[in-house]
């Protein structure tokens, strides 16, 4: 895409954006990518993610719920600096003592990077909700014969600052994690895909679905997305948001064949490496959708939006 | 040629007891190549040949088997010879003939 059409392309979620602050939904920090969030905004949120919930309320998942961070070590296992460093969050600590302190203060006042003494601790900032899930899930051994469903949630980091108010630093996703066989991960990713398209039917968004590929780095990437779309590996849902020309992707449904797996060493009831497949929504996503298709107040949203989202109200 | 594509599908862990059994149409995906193997094959292809594969090489299909990759190494070498007797840039060649050699390791 030359840089002409990019410019095109930022300015309908520019003013989105100021939209969006304008009324107060989303707070601004003065970095891009990095809200608050209003009280309304959240009211949205929390309706999807317990949404989500009553669509997987018959599947007995496991719930799981995690901090915005993981151990470095499962973060190192997944292989995601391999293929994501732009993307990457680490956290640094302070680790020195009171001398160390001092010169540091000193350093930084004198205009010095305060930040230089800073090493890396042991948790980094999760990419995505169910990579929390796959060492723990491989700690217990090998997998029941039915295999294993997870219901995850955290927040997410990803370091894209951006003016588009659909592509946050910092945001919630709702996973479902299926440990199986092929066929069984198959199966759970075109049932999630189907529930999907029909939850956001309901919440009168047009939704289209597309394969797709993960933003890998640099030439090796090229080659791991072309793999990845040849083997139809990730799909996702598409749906409007800060630019009705570029629907964004508010869900995405994807097969890892045995890529997590195979790193953590996660271990089908046969003994043979599982297979693993996730399927998720971007929870500010689907309220930024919300609010792009049906306005700024969700009180004067269609009846039958708010009936899906507040069934007791 | 393919003795030394052999040789470098040996250095792979997902492939270096198999190779000696493979003919060279197999699908090397078939065999256990993963798509992490797929870039480290990637990178030792070029390191060994001294080459470089544009990004429309850098597709499944061009790591196949070992006769599509012997046909993705040597179209490499001869664009780079034409470049250097011509003066014009390999990639430049190269984007001209990419349609067919997106199709060359089918």
């Amino acid at each position: 895409m030359s840089d002409e059409l990019a410019l095109e392309a930022v300015a309908p979620a520019d003013a989105f954006r100021a939209a969006l602050l304008r009324e107060g939904l989303l707070i601004p920090t003065g970095v891009d990518g990095l809200y608050g969030r209003s009280e309304a905004f959240e009211a949205v949120v929390e309706a999807v993610d317990r949404l989500i919930g009553r669509l997987a309320s018959g599947d007995g998942a496991e719930v799981m719920r995690f901090p915005p961070a993981m151990t470095r070590q499962g973060f190192e296992a997944s292989g995601y600096f391999r293929n994501f460093p732009q993307l990457t969050g680490t956290v640094h600590c302070f680790c020195g003592d009171d001398l160390d302190h001092r010169r540091v203060l000193e350093c930084a006042a004198a205009g010095g990077d305060w930040a230089a003494e800073q090493v890396p601790a042991d948790i980094v900032l999760t990419p995505a909700s169910c990579y929390p899930v796959y060492p723990i899930i491989a700690r217990r051994g090998p997998l029941p014969p039915e295999g294993w469903l997870v219901d995850s949630s955290s927040y997410c980091f990803r370091r894209e600052p951006s003016l588009d108010p659909a592509r946050m630093q910092m945001f919630r996703q709702r996973e479902q994690v299926c440990f199986g066989t092929p066929e069984q991960i198959r199966a759970f990713q075109a049932r999630w895909m189907e529930r999907a398209l029909g939850m956001f039917e309901s919440l009168g968004l047009p939704a289209g679905t597309d394969l797709a590929n993960d933003p890998f780095f640099g030439r090796p990437g090229r080659l791991m997305a072309n793999g990845q779309r040849s083997q139809r590996l990730k799909f996702e849902i598409l749906v409007p948001v800060s630019d009705p020309g570029r629907p964004s992707a508010c869900g995405s449904f994807n097969y890892h064949v045995q890529h997590f797996a195979e790193a953590y060493g996660i271990r089908a009831a046969t003994g043979e490496i599982a297979h693993t497949g996730c399927a998720g929504f971007g929870l500010e996503r689907v309220a930024l959708a919300l609010f792009r298709r049906h306005g700024f107040r969700p009180e004067a949203w269609p009846a039958t939006v708010r009936q899906t989202l507040w069934p007791s109200g | 040629m393919e003795d030394r594509i052999r040789n470098i599908l040996k250095q792979l862990n997902e492939l270096s007891s198999l190779v000696d059994g493979l003919d060279a149409k197999a699908s090397l995906y078939d065999a256990g190549l993963s798509s992490f193997g797929t870039v480290e094959l990637m990178v030792a292809l070029e390191s060994d040949f001294g080459i470089q594969f544009p990004d429309s090489l850098l597709t499944r299909e061009t790591f196949e088997s070992i006769s599509s990759i012997r046909a993705a190494v040597e179209k490499l070498q001869q664009a780079n010879q034409a470049g250097e007797a011509g003066g014009r840039k390999p990639m430049e060649i190269l984007s001209l003939e990419s349609a067919s050699a997106g199709e060359g390791g089918r």
